[in-house]
């Protein structure tokens, strides 16, 4: 037994080894993974277990996740979790958003990131589910397109219209916002 | 067009590219950060050391004497070098400077291009908590874990940042696998070897980033044991350290009075 394990071609972790690995890839990408959450309009009181769930799927399935597209991984069951938790949710009340912020900003300046943060998550609100998910990731994430068709499992040409479209209704919702304020909940059912 | 320059880049009117900003700055609660973390290692760790063993022996109970062997073989070593060489402090893992968020703060205020937007009341403080919890061990009292800010002096004044985090990572990765053993003895019903290695990963750690876990997995081992009266009283230690925690209620259950 121990020759198979010397002679073997895996070489076996050690728990070391597995913890700097999940380390690097925690600090990686926690906060892309709560800001997509938010950005998906998962409530707020719920994105850190959100969150926390994303990663727990990983951990659960990371024997069965290829080398290299751990980040895709966890960025897919984001979407998958955020679909999941906003079917489960009424809409959020705007005005109560939690914004936390590492560094102190001045209270003139968390005004107004809160207030945009606020009009922003309204706007997102309006866009339909699958142009929102590819708006997000490639305006807000910075994800590239193929790194998104892939996430989105879908082709890379659809990936494209989607996010043109997104784009389109975006600047037309911001457009409107900035002549009207905000739409309403049933005019943005429309 | 299939890559098409990102609104935020200066493809977007001011206004978009405002909103967007404030969507990049936003920031996730550290606390609720570092308990994910925590949850994720000691989770991610036993399903990679049991699926690895597998994968390379074929069978389940050979794989995981070997795996437990190698485990014990790597801690051993590991705690070794831990207790020759004098522990680093660890940086804060949550402190994070992020680019995205750099550029976002410094993206023009909303305010100065809507005249609609009224006055919202001030946020409270930022959250950045790192905790500075008291000890486990009531006769033994520890400092409090180190605050981002004196991490950064410290960091600045001892060494490279790169080898501090280098140091904190290895660090972590120690109490993880210390505390990764004391669970896999608990998960084989030996609850002493359990206590055992707890001790010795707050003999090694006694400013460990990981103590609300070893806390956690102390109650279970002394509740195994049959000393629930200590269980107990760890228990709303735990409690009262620890509010928040997701294990509170649970912990709490499991030494009940009868």
């Amino acid at each position: 037994m121990l020759d198979r394990v010397l002679n073997a071609d895996v070489a076996l972790p050690s728990s070391s080894l597995g913890a700097l690995e999940l380390h690097h890839l925690f600090k990686e990408t926690y906060d892309g993974i709560w800001r997509l959450l938010r950005g998906l309009g998962v409530p707020t009181d719920r994105v850190d277990d959100a969150a926390q769930q994303v990663f727990l799927v990983y951990a659960e399935r990371r024997a069965d996740v290829v080398r290299g597209s751990e980040r895709s991984f966890l960025f897919g069951t984001a979407l998958r979790v955020a679909h999941v938790v906003r079917r489960g949710s009424p809409r959020e009340v705007p005005g109560e958003i939690d914004y936390a912020c590492s560094d102190q900003p001045s209270v003139d300046e968390l005004t107004d990131q809160k207030r945009a943060r606020q009009v922003l998550d309204g706007i997102l609100d309006q866009l339909d589910p699958e142009l929102r998910d590819v708006f997000v990731l490639y305006e807000l994430e910075g994800f590239t397109m193929p790194e998104i068709a892939g996430i989105v499992e879908v082709p890379l040409g659809t990936a494209a219209s989607r996010l043109r479209r997104g784009r389109e209704r975006f600047s037309a919702l911001v457009r409107r916002y900035s002549t009207f304020g905000l739409p309403s909940t049933q005019e943005a059912g429309r | 067009m299939i890559h098409p320059k990102r609104l935020l880049d200066g493809d977007g009117t001011e206004i978009e590219r405002i909103l967007l900003a404030s969507g990049r700055a936003a920031r996730p609660n550290a606390r609720a950060k570092w308990r994910t973390g925590i949850v994720f290692f000691l989770m991610g760790l036993g399903t990679v050391s049991k699926a690895h063993a597998v994968a390379l022996l074929g069978a389940k109970a050979r794989a995981w004497t070997v795996a437990q062997w190698l485990a014990i073989g790597v801690g051993t070593g590991a705690a070794g070098w831990v207790a020759v060489h004098a522990q680093a402090e660890v940086p804060d893992p949550t402190v994070v400077v992020d680019p995205i968020h750099r550029r976002a703060q410094s993206a023009p205020s909303l305010r100065e291009h809507h005249r609609v937007v009224p006055q919202a009341e001030a946020a409270p403080s930022p959250v950045n908590d790192v905790e500075t919890s008291a000890l486990i061990e009531p006769r033994t009292p520890a400092p409090a874990l180190p605050t981002a800010s004196r991490l950064k002096r410290s960091a600045a004044l001892t060494a490279s940042p790169k080898a501090i985090d280098a140091a904190g990572e290895r660090s972590i990765a120690n109490e993880i696998a210390e505390l990764d053993r004391a669970r896999e003895a608990l998960g084989m019903a030996e609850p002493k070897r359990a206590i055992d290695r707890l001790n010795r990963y707050d003999r090694l750690f006694p400013q460990g980033t990981l103590r609300e876990e070893s806390l956690r997995l102390r109650i279970e081992a002394l509740a195994s044991t049959g000393e629930r009266a200590t269980a107990r009283s760890l228990a709303q230690r735990f409690q009262a350290l620890y509010p928040d925690s997701t294990h509170a209620e649970r912990l709490k259950a499991l030494v009940k009075e009868p």
